[in-house]
């Protein structure tokens, strides 16, 4: 195992940071990861990322919610507790669509936040990418490339120069601990 | 497409913005040492406001609502007023989080994050009166449903069930919505904070963001399907709380026109008090080139649109009357008018109807202070007319007999001044320890990211 | 009949209920036949219940009555007429004397007991003359076996008070410190006396003079006997045992006189030796007597009377007067004063005037407006050399040049809830002048108070809910009450809950109040039909009991008993004159209250209003924890420990009878009132909505009743405590199932229908139209004459 985390690229902007990435996806690197202040469009693709299943995994959260909102209406209303409620037919189903709609879009919600959370694998209170020197800047102004040290097209030397290829401001190998 | 773009653009943000020193401007502002005098008065202001929420509400638990000017007929009053009034005046806040998002319109981004926030403390004031104006309060967890051994559940044909849904699941989704938005700014924030307390703080609610591109990537899904799920959220929020009063017989409550009238209704409002909120902020903070003339105006059409939708459900209001053939209806708008209620409803059509007239021209819509005096009227407005519905419907329905008078009280008062106390109390922490604008969202804007701009 | 100045329709009085019975008897008319029904003529100063009731209502000072039944009796070939009565008044006398004689052994002439002599006479020549007695009257020995003129037995006592011949006074259950008229120094005298003893059931302003105060056993405490106004007697029996150490009158007389056996003791030995009778067979005799409530065959027999020729001259006919004339009157809750601490009567809004908590000095509006009078000002009125101090009511009914006040307010010693409310009108009495003083003596304060009314909107405001019309349209339009009655008018009471609704006129000036009933034109929704339902759900159904109730408006007479019945059936709390100033009174059922026609010459309708116990009620979607649901029976329960008082449901309520405890009114640790609970109902505490049940708890016991017994429960076995108490039997109860109940049987009468029906909520308790059997040759009044003519 290598003592250091990865070896990082830092670019004053976004459109030097999207150039970096293509060569490095072409390059054939692929554990690399890109660091920047804000999303940068373009960007996934410029790092040939695939797209995450996290909307599917919403639209499921929201089916969830729809059954169980509608769901617990009925089963109170016409099987737990079938009262006479000012002559309306125990399922007064236009009546719980209400509920029913907020429970979907609760669900849902509640996914979205807790699954993107989850599949970024957050919270993390420590990531050796914080061993940046200047990673202080990155939520600022700063685009970082990193190319991790477990690629296995990684080489401390090449791949350092490799990256000074890129134009970058500064290459900075970043410590693991 | 690219020139009217550019245009946007030089209207959105200040021309020397650059990505610093937008961070510089924003994050300066919760890690200076100290605030501007501003921030203490409104601050004190707030607290002393709330100090009457605070002795009102044990005073009310104490006795019952009784000490309110309520009565049968009159069930309802200031408590339901002032909760319809919140939870419109949160509208804004995810109307321009979320349909603005969708829409793409740039220049929400210097507002959403304020907007949000006002969003969860207008909802958070609102959520008080449900739990305020039952008779027992230390009950009212009996509408949520919840496995009990007395084996008894909600009724789910109520509107006040639907209520509590709608308003926990937009406190909740508008929460969320927030929190997410603000996770990156909480990270910016960590990495500049120099107090160590601060800097642990914004380190926990930052979750360990670090800006990676797949990172990024999943966030933006996230939170454009929670901008998706708001948009419709926000609308059936209001629709159920018009709910509470079209699903009724009453008449001036059984009305069809109640959802969309309502919905429109909230957004004016809401808009009416981010003009009130953001005008005094942007002057205090020295915020105009992030908070430009077009924000501005773009706020001010907005509230002339909804205005206008509002003030067409007047006008149906009294059409539907007239047309319904239904003396019981007709009764009630001729009460509305001309009965002991009737300055109210005329207080009504001039702040909501007349006043945003104004906004047809550009002259008053870039006019600061005539601007904020609108707000003003309008936010008085949308109050004034919570009011002529809840009261003027109820005291005079069917039976003459039952007829009577609602006066407000002194508690009446206290607690509704208190929750805008709290309210403010909330806001103005939240101006000192929460970057009030997305700066991730912002950096998009400024002139050297524009070729990624989507 | 013709009622000159007689509320006898109220519950006041004796033999009142006995009265309203036979008169609710003759206007119950079934399906379109009206030929059977009473017509009742009332001539009168107050707006009392009874001129509620009028086919023809007159409004005259009281001292003008006189003057009316002289010329009336002119009219009928007695006595000679009066000269100064008033135009209207003269209008009345010839078609009036022609009605009576063409119902010759019928027609009774009925005076109030505030009446001078005078009129009492000339009522007496006039029922002679109509050939009344042995009739609809009827002439009896006193019930008092020594009647006596008992201001001048007062007057003889101060007297002697104030030589010193008055040792010793014992005051038995009387307080004439605080009511003796203001002629009489009763005070002064009292205090001359050396030794003075007070038997009272509380602590009163006679008490504080007194140097004993003995403890009066309440009438349920203790045995006594009573008789009834026709003579027949009553073996009173105690409910419990005294709860403190109280003594009757009877005991305490028993023990002057040395005697120290029970009350019971003497009362059987007193019957023993009036029936002559011993051991078993006394034992029968008197169980019966108990049992039965009263002693067989002991009313008075009629005896035969003649009126004396020189009637008219016996006694002076009394002058009409000039100018502002005080009519005092005993009060329907205080009555003398005795009922002052009651928090039910105090309560129990007045008749027609729906006021509680206070009395005042009301005035019509044609006069206070004269006099600028606003509802709640303070005036000073002077009368037998006294001022007091009153708030003014301004009263539609009442005749013009008329201040009406009622007695037994103003108490300086009493308990918690009378001490302090309202004026004594005792000191405006003089035993010359009782209950009418001429020439009244009025001053404005320039303050005001607030009163609390529990109706501030007077008019029906052209709405069908009291449906009415003339017998004659009836017989024509038996079911007018499905296509419409008409309603009322007038306005908003002055002054009390905003602004006048006056302006709520149409072009011609005619009030919207004035929708006339329009023979063919069906102004209701026809719920029934079938082919067309209004709900698009199926209807409910209701197998095994369905109860349900009718209320006969053309029966009630507006004398709150109904109310004061379910107050104490129900558990009902007291909440006190703010809060139901505030509008948050607890009544269960209320008596609504409408003027028709105009305001200053209105007729009076009634409307007893109760949960409707709907079928679709529109209460119970709205509750959002499910605290109020339908039974199986068709009853719109309430659960009150569910209940977390979101008041929705009342919102939604279109007949607004739902109540709700806005503070804590209930007092749950006073002992005594521990004891005056019904045991059977849930006392409901802060924040919990209430409303009526159909006495769902005498449903119940009923029903266990029944089923173990094996068998159903039957027509009448379940009175509900309104209508228990209703003296004129219009309200009926039963199971609408069962085609043969009375209840169902009304509910198929013609007159029957449904308040708010196009609502659709479907209520189980409907309502019996209102029929007015107008005289058509008399002058247009607005009790529905003048409607008839334009219709």
């Amino acid at each position: 195992m290598n003592d250091i985390f990865c070896i990082a690229a830092e670019f004053e902007t976004p459109e030097a940071l999207i150039a970096a990435s293509e060569k490095t996806r072409d390059a054939g690197f692929k554990k690399f990861e890109c660091y920047t202040p804000f999303p940068v469009h373009g960007l996934a693709d410029a790092m040939g990322l695939k797209r995450p299943i996290l909307s599917w995994i919403i639209f499921a959260g929201g089916l969830v919610g729809l059954c169980a909102g509608f769901g617990l209406a009925y089963w109170v209303s016409v099987i737990n507790g079938p009262y006479n409620i000012g002559g309306r037919p125990l399922n007064s189903w236009p009546s719980f669509i209400p509920v029913t709609f907020e429970t979907t879009v609760l669900v849902a919600s509640l996914t979205a936040v807790i699954g993107m959370i989850a599949f970024n694998g957050l919270p993390r209170p420590y990531h050796p990418v914080f061993n940046y020197p200047r990673f202080n800047k990155i939520m600022d102004d700063r685009f970082l490339l990193t190319i991790e040290s477990t690629d296995p097209k990684f080489d401390r030397e090449q791949t350092s120069e490799f990256l000074r290829g890129l134009n970058p401001t500064e290459v900075v190998e970043v410590e693991n601990e | 497409m690219a020139t009217q773009s550019k245009n946007l653009h030089e209207a959105v943000i200040g021309p020397n913005q650059t990505y610093g020193s937008v961070t510089d401007t924003i994050a300066n502002i919760c890690l200076g040492k100290d605030a501007p005098v501003f921030w203490y008065a409104g601050l004190l202001a707030g607290l002393m406001l709330a100090g009457g929420l605070a002795h009102g509400a044990v005073w009310l638990f104490l006795n019952g609502v009784g000490i309110w000017g309520l009565n049968i007929p009159v069930g309802w009053g200031f408590a339901i007023i002032n909760f319809v009034w919140w939870i419109g005046i949160g509208h804004a806040g995810t109307l321009i989080s979320a349909i603005l998002l969708l829409f793409r319109q740039d220049w929400r981004t210097s507002i959403n994050r304020f907007a949000e926030a006002m969003t969860l403390f207008a909802v958070a004031s609102a959520g008080l009166f449900p739990l305020l104006h039952v008779g027992r309060p230390w009950l009212a967890f009996w509408l949520m449903p919840y496995p009990n051994t007395m084996n008894v559940w909600p009724q789910f044909r109520s509107p006040l069930v639907w209520d509590v849904f709608a308003v926990s699941t937009y406190a909740t989704v508008s929460a969320l919505f927030w929190y997410t938005g603000l996770i990156p700014d909480l990270a910016t924030m960590r990495d500049r904070a120099q107090n160590k307390v601060a800097k642990t703080l914004y380190g926990i609610f930052s979750l360990g963001w670090r800006g990676a591109a797949r990172h990024w990537e999943r966030y933006e899904i996230a939170y454009l399907i929670l901008g998706g799920l708001s948009t419709p959220l926000v609308v059936s929020v209001h629709t159920v709380v018009s709910f509470d009063f079209a699903v009724s017989v009453i008449p001036g409550w059984h009305a069809t026109l109640f959802p969309p009238y309502f919905v429109a209704g909230a957004i004016y409002s809401g808009f009416a008090m981010v003009l009130t909120l953001a005008i005094p902020v942007r002057h205090f903070y020295k915020l105009h080139d992030l908070i430009t003339m077009r924000h501005i105006e773009a706020m001010a059409k907005v509230t002339l649109a909804t205005g206008l939708v509002v003030f067409y459900g007047y006008l149906m209001e009294v059409f539907f009357a007239w047309y319904s053939g239904n003396e019981f209806e007709q009764f009630m708008m001729k009460n509305r008018m001309m009965g002991p209620y009737g300055h109210m409803y005329w207080m009504l059509i001039f702040c909501n109807s007349l006043t945003p007239q104004l906004l047809w021209f550009r002259k008053v819509r870039r006019n600061i202070p005539v601007l904020f005096v609108i707000s003003l009227i309008v936010n008085v407005g949308m109050w004034l007319e919570r009011f002529v519905i809840v009261v003027t419907s109820l005291h005079r329905d069917f039976l003459p007999s039952s007829w009577d008078m609602y006066y407000p009280t002194f508690w009446d008062w206290a607690i509704y001044l208190g929750s805008i106390g709290q309210f403010l109390v909330l806001f103005f922490l939240f101006l000192r320890f929460v970057p009030m604008i997305a700066m991730f969202e912002v950096k998009h804007l400024v002139p050297q990211s524009e070729k990624t701009r989507a | 009949m013709l009622a000159l100045d007689s509320d006898f329709l109220s519950t006041n009085g004796p033999g009142s209920v006995a009265m309203i019975k036979a008169f609710a008897r003759g206007r119950k008319v079934e399906n379109g036949n009206a030929s059977g029904m009473n017509r009742l003529y009332v001539v009168e100063a107050n707006a009392t219940a009874t001129g509620s009731n009028a086919d023809h209502r007159l409004r005259l000072k009281a001292s003008q009555v006189a003057g009316f039944a002289a010329s009336l009796a002119a009219a009928l070939g007695v006595g000679s007429a009066a000269d100064e009565l008033p135009e209207k008044a003269k209008a009345w006398i010839e078609p009036l004397a022609a009605d009576l004689r063409a119902n010759q052994g019928a027609a009774v002439v009925i005076v109030g007991d505030q009446q001078p002599a005078w009129v009492h006479a000339a009522a007496h020549a006039i029922n002679a003359q109509l050939g009344a007695f042995g009739g609809p009257a009827v002439v009896t020995e006193p019930v008092l076996p020594a009647p006596s003129d008992q201001f001048a037995d007062l007057k003889a006592l101060v007297a002697e008070m104030e030589s010193g011949a008055v040792e010793t006074l014992v005051i038995l259950d009387s307080n004439p410190v605080y009511n003796a008229p203001a002629d009489v120094s009763f005070t002064g005298a009292l205090e001359k006396v050396p030794f003075r003893v007070h038997l009272a059931s509380h602590h009163d302003e006679t008490g504080e003079l007194c140097h004993w105060q003995l403890p009066l056993s309440n009438f349920l405490e203790t045995w006594g006997d009573i008789r009834a106004v026709d003579g027949t007697l009553t073996i009173q029996q105690p409910l419990i045992e005294p709860i403190f150490q109280s003594k009757s009158e009877l005991e305490l007389i028993g023990l002057m006189l040395g005697d120290e056996r029970s009350a019971y003791e003497v009362l059987r030995e007193a019957y023993a030796q009036s029936w002559a009778l011993s051991g078993d067979a006394f034992e029968a005799s008197w169980r019966k007597a108990i049992h039965d409530g009263m002693v067989a065959d002991t009313a008075f027999a009629p005896v035969e009377a003649a009126v004396v020729p020189e009637w008219a001259s016996a006694v002076e006919r009394p002058a009409a007067s000039e100018g502002l004339e005080l009519v005092i009157r005993p009060d329907s809750s205080a009555w003398d004063g005795r009922y002052n601490n009651n928090g039910w009567l105090q309560e129990l809004p007045r008749p027609i005037s729906r006021l509680t908590w206070d009395n005042v000095a009301a005035f019509s509006p044609a006069t206070a407006a004269q006099m600028t009078l606003r509802n709640g000002d303070i005036v000073t009125l002077g009368a037998a050399g006294n001022k007091v101090e009153a708030p003014v009511w301004i009263l539609p009914g009442l005749a013009d040049e008329v201040c009406v006040v009622t007695l037994g307010y103003g108490r300086e010693m009493t308990g918690r809830v009378g001490t302090g409310v309202g004026f004594n009108a005792y000191k405006l009495q003089s035993t010359g002048s009782l209950w009418t003083v001429a020439g009244l003596d009025l001053a404005k304060r320039g303050r005001t108070t607030e009163l609390a009314c529990v109706q501030d909107h007077y008019s029906m405001e052209g709405r069908n809910l009291v449906r009415i019309a003339n017998a004659q349209e009836y017989s024509e339009h038996p079911n007018f009450a499905q296509e419409g009655g008409h309603g009322g008018g007038g306005h908003d009471v002055p002054g009390q809950g905003g602004p006048y609704l006056g302006k709520l006129t149409d072009q011609d000036g005619r009030r919207e109040g004035a929708k006339l009933f329009e023979p063919g034109k069906s102004q209701g929704l026809a719920v029934a039909d079938v082919e067309n339902p209004l709900s698009v759900y199926p209807e409910s159904n209701y197998a095994g009991y369905a109860w349900g109730m009718t209320i006969d408006l053309n029966a009630c007479v507006g004398c709150n008993a109904c109310m004061a019945a379910c107050n104490s059936e129900n558990n009902i709390p007291v909440i006190g004159k703010e809060q139901v100033a505030k509008g948050r009174e607890m009544h269960w059922i209320r008596l609504d209250r409408y003027f028709e026609g105009s305001e200053d010459d209105p007729a009076m309708i009634n409307q007893p209003l109760t949960c409707m116990q709907c079928e679709n009620a529109p209460c119970e979607p709205v509750c959002p924890v499910g605290a109020t649901v339908h039974s199986n029976e068709g009853l719109n329960d309430m659960v009150y420990n569910r209940c977390v008082g979101t008041r929705y449901c009342s919102n939604n309520c279109p007949y607004k009878v739902r109540r709700f405890n806005f503070l804590l009114y209930q007092d749950f640790t006073t002992e005594t009132l521990k004891m005056a609970r019904n045991p059977n109902v849930t006392v409901r505490s802060r924040g919990v909505m209430e409303k009526c049940t159909y006495c769902v708890q005498r449903i119940n016991v009923a029903r266990i009743k029944s089923e173990r017994e094996g068998r159903a429960i039957v027509d009448g076995e379940i009175q509900t405590a309104c209508q228990q108490a209703c003296p004129a039997e219009a309200i009926v109860f039963g199971n609408i199932n069962d085609d043969n109940s009375r209840v169902s049987k009304l509910k198929g009468d013609s007159r029957n229908y449904a308040l708010l029906e196009e609502l659709n909520t479907q209520p189980r308790t409907s309502y019996l139209a209102r029929v007015r059997n107008i005289n058509p040759d008399m002058p247009a009044t607005s009790t529905g004459a003048d409607a008839h003519a334009e219709a």
